[in-house]
């Protein structure tokens, strides 16, 4: 199995590496907006108050986008295109194709966070207090992507086509991010209900237990998300296995 | 391998199969024949296991990492070059056989590190043909593997479907294709209005119909 999950995962990740389109979103976007703020707010880009969680908003946004786009969207992409009834034939196991997806994606990402942090320090320098940080979320991304993967695999059972996919998206994206600026309280209710339902919710909190931001160390928070990544990771492997193989838009 | 009894409606509500009953011969080219959306592809899927249907009475195949399977759109990812396709699909089924480049027929050398996207309809199907009949597997799906190719490629495909049988395995095949056919190990079985019309060796046939050929044959049934 890993023999098979090495020789996919090269596979994948040459042709991912061909698509460099995926850059924008995840990596230019971000940096112009992290640049626009940088000029508008005349080099404190983070603000002068809890400069570093206004970091892990942009990491949210990264992986969120990286794993709808990259893992998800590739997987109905080649779906649609009746490859991915192909290549689990050639692979011979289904799980080999997502999990081999998986792993690519998680490197991607990783690749894009190194790449949007040194933006960050290039035109921020006073943000190299943070490099500690940096470090510490980039460890941290190696269990956060699979958890991600989790909450938003249920894409991959809805009976919808690739653009009506994309525009469902980036609502979700959208919403997503804007909730995570609602004022609450981690450890109120509708703190609790958001993380367990919002992806971006979920990695705000994750960042800040495991990188001990913002005081929010406790048995409780720390609890509640490994509950709710055992949960996500478990539900995760349902669409692996019922997703179908076959497109919604052509027969073969 | 047999298919009992099995039934199917399309996502649509359109019945393909009633109560079809098909057995299929190891070691032999096993002919489905049968009109256009009389249900061939659709069982190649089924047999292959890459359709959503679940519980099928379908016995003695093998499971999916044991067959292969060309489909019929030669479906692939535009952004691989033809070289990476068929060194990835042996790197998978044969460890420790050190695909080079030089191994693959000249029509295809010439076309290498060629991206898929890049390539005709027509290269794409060779391209999977080839890398498919390079697998070790047990059974072998092939869904009009001559389509769209010219004249002598299809001969020079239908010889690679050959040697298959030569090594012991067991196909399974829909083509407009009957020459070069190894007519002594062939099977076939004709699909006619949601039913197995005709199941039997080409000689059968041509019996049955009165006729010299298999095209013929075919031609007379009730497909």
């Amino acid at each position: 199995m890993w023999r098979k999950l090495k020789i996919l995962g090269k596979f994948e990740l040459r042709q991912t590496w061909d698509d460099k389109t995926i850059l924008f979103y995840t990596v230019l976007c971000p940096a112009i907006f992290f640049l626009i703020t940088d000029i508008s707010s005349k080099g404190h880009p983070f603000g002068v108050h809890n400069v570093a969680s206004q970091l892990l908003g942009y990491w949210a946004y990264i992986i969120l986008v990286g794993v709808l786009n990259g893992f998800q969207f590739g997987l109905i992409g080649m779906r649609e295109s009746n490859f991915l009834k192909m290549f689990t034939v050639i692979a011979g196991d289904k799980r080999l194709i997502f999990y081999s997806n998986l792993l690519v994606q998680v490197v991607f990402i990783q690749l894009e966070m190194i790449l949007f942090d040194v933006i960050v320090l290039i035109l921020n320098p006073a943000s190299f207090a943070l490099v500690p940080m940096m470090v510490g979320g980039f460890l941290l991304n190696f269990i956060l992507i699979p958890v991600v993967a989790g909450f938003t695999s249920f894409v991959l059972l809805l009976p919808i086509k690739v653009n009506l996919a994309s525009l469902l998206m980036t609502g979700y994206i959208l919403l997503a991010m804007a909730i995570i600026n609602l004022p609450y309280q981690a450890d109120s209710l509708l703190g609790v209900v958001l993380t367990v339902f919002n992806p971006c919710s979920y990695m705000i909190q994750f960042y800040s237990t495991g990188l001990s931001l913002l005081g929010q160390l406790t048995v409780a928070n720390v609890g509640l998300l490994s509950v709710v990544a055992l949960v996500y990771v478990g539900l995760g492997t349902y669409p692996i296995r019922h997703m179908k193989l076959q497109s919604y838009t052509s027969r073969y | 391998m047999e298919i009992q009894n099995f039934s199917y409606q399309l996502p649509d509500g359109r019945q393909l199969f009633d109560h079809l009953s098909v057995t299929f011969d190891p070691g032999k080219v096993n002919l489905l024949l049968g009109v256009n959306g009389v249900g061939k592809t659709t069982l190649l899927d089924l047999i292959a296991g890459v359709s959503e249907q679940r519980d099928l009475p379908f016995v003695g195949f093998p499971p999916m990492n044991r067959m292969a399977y060309q489909m019929q759109g030669a479906p692939f990812t535009g952004t691989a070059t033809v070289s990476e396709a068929i060194r990835m699909m042996i790197d998978l089924d044969q460890p420790g056989h050190h695909f080079q480049e030089a191994e693959l027929p000249a029509s295809l050398q010439e076309i290498a590190h060629s991206y898929f996207r890049d390539l005709s309809g027509g290269q794409r199907r060779l391209v999977i043909l080839e890398g498919v009949c390079r697998l070790d597997r047990d059974l072998y799906l092939f869904d009009e593997p001559e389509s769209g190719l010219d004249v002598k490629v299809a001969v020079s495909v239908m010889d690679r479907i050959n040697q298959l049988i030569t090594r012991g395995k067991t196909v399974i095949m829909t083509t407009h294709q009957f020459h070069h056919l190894p007519v002594d190990r062939v099977k076939i079985q004709v699909l006619a209005k949601k039913h197995l019309a005709f199941s039997g060796t080409p000689a059968e046939l041509m019996a049955a119909t009165g006729t010299d050929s298999i095209e013929a044959a075919y031609l007379k049934t009730d497909a």
